[in-house]
């Protein structure tokens, strides 16, 4: 649970997490498995056209939430239960302690509900001189513990066996057995038992709230949630209004991915339907007391609001923390506030507030790997870049985003200041001018940058280059037009000289609309939306699409960004028709010449370069993996390296932002790529160069980087 | 698919849920394996032991084990229980039908039908509507789940109609999934079964 009230306190949080060596080898550990667990349970099994079913039935749902909620209430109704609505987080809290109170109910016991934890129910009872005891083993150690949860799924993942046992031995007074997980489970089976049969009350949550019958579906492993919902004579079942669904048939769609992402399980050991007041020995009549509390707390607002509706897909499976590069490192306490993970830096705004989200929401490193992997296909990233930019609408910006989109609006000011810089940087550069020596941490608002060596701006930039190295074909095969990023314009201009030079070799024409800027990306994560709409609008203008048979970028960023940022952004605009011509005609670099002009090995003279190889999170997530691996082998002596498809820590400003963070991604990424055997990484984007030239320099690695293009032009025949 | 192919579906996915299954020549011979699981497992642990009471040797987990064993088997119909009794008959076995909230420091087994099986997953689905079948299939160190192989379906999704039927059967209804035993891996990430429920789970899978 991040507490911090500012980015200061932020990074002290963030620093502690770093510091905790049991957490970081759980959670690499577990990133690793995760990953090849997922892809087993999914083997032979359509995941994307699963998800987009999930999207589809999940926003048909939303759209009708307060209908499903009438047709709910009755159906329930009908079924003896008493069904309320809460306003906010507040009223359900009071709305559940009164029901406690009328019932004369003291000894609750919870099954997990995060939505529970979202409402803090638990102090709320206590306050009204209730005992409550969570029943699932996670959320009861993290209760003995008075923490909150650090994953949605496995609450205590945080601790290890350790730590358990020691709470064990203190919460029973019985010695108990350090080593043995067996037995430290057993404990909760027998500690837990006296607690169901005591309580007066059960509190359960919802995985689906299915409107047709009245009934909700929960998904559960350890099976505490049918003894909670059995023992007790009265049942309260909160769920957020987004749990709604039509129909039992889409509530067993959403099955068919929830535990397979959550747990990588084709199901939980349980699924439990209760529709209405059922059998109950000790309750009135020989019937269950039973209330469903449904919570709003936002949600019908946020239904509205074109663009965060989306959020409420969730369901809650935790796979956008399984994947993220970030909760690796620093874990659910610090990257959430009750909601962990990417949906957790959403939902903490959405539900908790901009004080508790203002820092939070800064940290994410925007590689899409979490909406890549979402049960819902939720674009968490993009919902993440928006919150930025609302609040600086609504609290006025920073220093640094006032002066990145004072520069940036105007392409000639900041190629002029570019230019400047170019000449100023010369007493400030070491090894041959390629690097900027390490600046003191004052000098870059405060970053420690020393992890990574930062080039050094090219003597000339690209486009200065462009028509000294373009050798167009007299019939070309295709027109092209290149889009080259500032990295590449001004940093790496090698890496569009030698895409030059192969794409020339193989008959295609290319051009470069000199008028082109900045994608508009970094300004994105710095939530500047205006500066960025303007640069995406010049961008599509500048770029006469239909002249062209492909823009091709060698950057994997700016080719997320322009094609599936740009349609997004440009929506609605007068730009809109253009930015979709535009964007139909993006494609990466590798696509291009291993899929259009479909190069093979005898294109090249195999070098005997042991290489391997950095996907940029921008290319594998949007789906495209072999083409580069395949241009590989047939240039060099491939060698893969573990978690090739991992980010590299740059992620643009986040790396300003939370050096500490980029480092310790950028080292694994280093430190995996060395032990490959490699003696060059090559990748698909000038920012993972920066990230990885610049760790694998500042530490002396033995491994070069280049980036694909170079590799290539070097190898081609 | 055929129920004969669902059923090596079946076979074949048991183990790694895990499920133990029992194929059986009839009732009688499935009450007389729900009879031997019992001989043969160690007497169940009280899980809520009185001052006063006699136990017997501790369990692996050094909880108190009960001097008596129990199978409990609610909603089963009279010629099945008593079929039951006579497998049971000559042995130490108390034969619980109801009253189950009086055992709640556990019993030996419970024996419950389960309304359908899913092959693909191995999932029984189980009308629970009587509390009597919850508590025994949750408070059981083994449960046994009888199937009827007519009853077999191929995924979950074509569960949906079954699943109305038992929703909507009037009033209330306690729908439940059961695929394996009671398990958690909240410490570790370290698979552990029977955090609550369930140790192991039977499947006795009968023609007809």
């Amino acid at each position: 649970m991040a507490e911090a009230r500012n980015m200061k306190e932020y990074h002290g949080e963030i620093q502690e997490a770093l510091d905790d060596a049991f957490l970081r080898k759980t959670l690499d550990k577990f990133a690793v498995e995760y990953k090849a667990n997922r892809e087993r349970i999914f083997t032979g099994i359509d995941v994307n056209g699963l998800i987009h079913e999930v999207a589809e039935i999940k926003d048909n749902a939303a759209q009708h939430m307060m209908e499903l909620y009438e047709q709910f209430k009755t159906e329930a109704e009908k079924r003896g239960v008493h069904v309320h609505l809460a306003a906010t987080a507040e009223e359900a809290n009071r709305i559940i302690a009164k029901i406690a109170k009328d019932n004369d109910c003291k000894n609750i016991i919870k099954s997990k509900s995060m939505t529970a934890e979202e409402i803090h129910l638990n102090d709320a009872l206590e306050k009204e001189g209730c005992k409550v005891v969570e029943s699932d083993l996670g959320e009861w150690i993290i209760q003995l513990r008075h923490e909150g949860p650090s994953h949605m799924v496995m609450p205590a993942i945080h601790l290890s066996r350790y730590q358990v046992a020691d709470l064990f031995t203190e919460v029973t007074k019985v010695e108990q057995d350090r080593e043995d997980i067996q037995k430290l489970v057993k404990v909760a089976r027998r500690e837990l038992r006296g607690e169901y049969v005591q309580a007066d009350m059960g509190i359960s949550g919802a995985n689906f709230a299915v409107a047709e019958a009245g009934v909700v579906g929960t998904v559960t492993n350890e099976g505490n949630l049918r003894l909670v919902t059995t023992l007790p004579r009265v049942h309260v079942i909160l769920a957020g209004l987004e749990k709604l669904i039509p129909t039992v048939a889409e509530a067993l769609h959403c099955i068919q991915v929830l535990p397979r992402n959550a747990t990588a399980q084709a199901i939980t050991s349980y699924v439990t339907w209760i529709a209405g007041a059922n059998e109950c020995a000790t309750g009135p009549d020989g019937r269950k007391e039973m209330h469903i509390v449904f919570l709003d707390n936002g949600r019908t607002k946020i239904v509205k609001d074109p663009a965060f509706k989306e959020i409420l897909r969730c369901v809650r499976c935790g796979a956008c923390a399984n994947v993220c590069p970030v909760y690796r490192l620093i874990g659910g306490h610090k990257m959430g506030y009750v909601y962990i993970g990417a949906v957790g830096l959403a939902l903490t705004y959405l539900y908790h507030g901009a004080d508790k989200a203002r820092s939070l929401v800064q940290n994410c490193i925007g590689c899409d790997s979490c909406k890549n992997v979402c049960s819902a296909g939720i674009d968490l990233p993009r919902i993440t870049r928006e919150i930025r930019s609302r609040l600086i609408k609504d609290e006025g910006n920073s220093k640094a985003g006032s002066v990145m989109s004072m520069v940036m609006k105007d392409r000639e000011r900041f190629h002029s200041l570019l230019k400047f810089i170019k000449f100023s940087q010369k007493p400030l550069t070491v090894k041959g001018g390629r690097f900027i020596r390490h600046l003191p941490a004052v000098l870059m608002g405060g970053s420690d940058q020393s992890f990574r060596q930062l080039p050094a701006l090219a003597p000339k930039s690209f486009r200065q280059l462009f028509n000294s190295v373009v050798k167009n074909p007299a019939n070309p095969k295709y027109r092209v037009a290149l889009f080259s990023g500032c990295a590449q314009d001004f940093v790496y201009p090698e890496h569009l000289v030698a895409a030059v030079q192969v794409l020339n070799r193989h008959g295609v024409a290319v051009d470069f609309p000199l008028q082109q800027t900045c994608c508009g990306l970094p300004l994105e994560m710095m939530g500047q939306r205006e500066t960025s709409l303007q640069v995406a609008s010049q961008n599509v203008n500048t770029f006469e699409a239909g002249k062209y048979d492909a823009i091709i970028t060698l950057c994997a960023s700016c080719y997320g960004h322009l094609k599936n940022g740009y349609p997004e952004l440009l929506s609605g605009s007068d730009d809109a028709y253009r930015a979709g011509m535009f964007a139909s005609k993006i494609i990466n670099f590798s696509s291009f010449v291993f899929n259009v002009l479909g190069l093979k090995e005898e294109d090249f003279i195999k070098s005997g370069d042991k290489v391997t190889y950095h996907a940029p999170c921008h290319m594998r997530n949007n789906g495209i993996k072999d083409e580069p691996r395949e241009l590989l082998r047939m240039a060099a002596d491939y060698r893969p390296a573990k978690e090739e498809d991992t980010c590299c820590g740059f992620g643009g400003t986040y790396s300003v932002k939370f050096p500490e963070l980029s480092a310790e991604i950028g080292k694994a990424k280093v430190k995996n790529s060395v032990e490959s055997g490699a003696d060059i990484v090559v990748t698909d984007c000038p920012g993972c160069v920066m990230q990885i030239r610049g760790v694998a320099t500042a530490s002396d690695a033995p491994i070069r980087v280049e980036h694909m293009a170079e590799l290539l032009a070097r190898t081609m025949k | 698919m055929t129920k004969e192919q669902l059923a090596d579906v079946v076979r074949t996915k048991a183990p790694s849920v895990p499920a133990t299954l029992y194929e059986a020549q009839g009732l009688e011979d499935a009450m007389r394996y729900a009879v031997d699981v019992t001989l043969k497992k160690r007497h169940c642990e009280m899980l809520l032991p009185k001052e006063g009471e006699d136990y017997g040797p501790p369990s692996e987990n050094g909880f108190p084990t009960m001097l008596e064993r129990f199978i409990a088997a609610p909603g089963l119909s009279d010629e099945e229980f008593t079929l039951l009794q006579n497998a049971a008959e000559g042995t130490d076995i108390n034969l619980l039908r109801s009253g189950l909230r009086e055992h709640l420091g556990g019993f030996d087994t419970s024996i419950t039908w389960a309304d359908a099986l899913v092959a693909d997953t191995v999932t029984c689905i189980v009308d629970s509507n009587r509390e009597e079948v919850r508590l025994g299939t949750m408070v059981a160190e083994i449960s046994i789940m009888l199937v009827k192989k007519s009853t077999l379906i191929d995924r979950l999704e074509d569960a949906s109609d079954l699943m109305l039927r038992l929703l909507n059967r009037g009033g209330a209804s306690y729908t439940a999934f059961i695929t394996g035993p009671s398990r958690t891996a909240d410490i570790e990430r370290v698979g552990a079964l029977g955090v609550h429920g369930p140790l192991e789970l039977h499947i006795v899978l009968l023609e007809g």
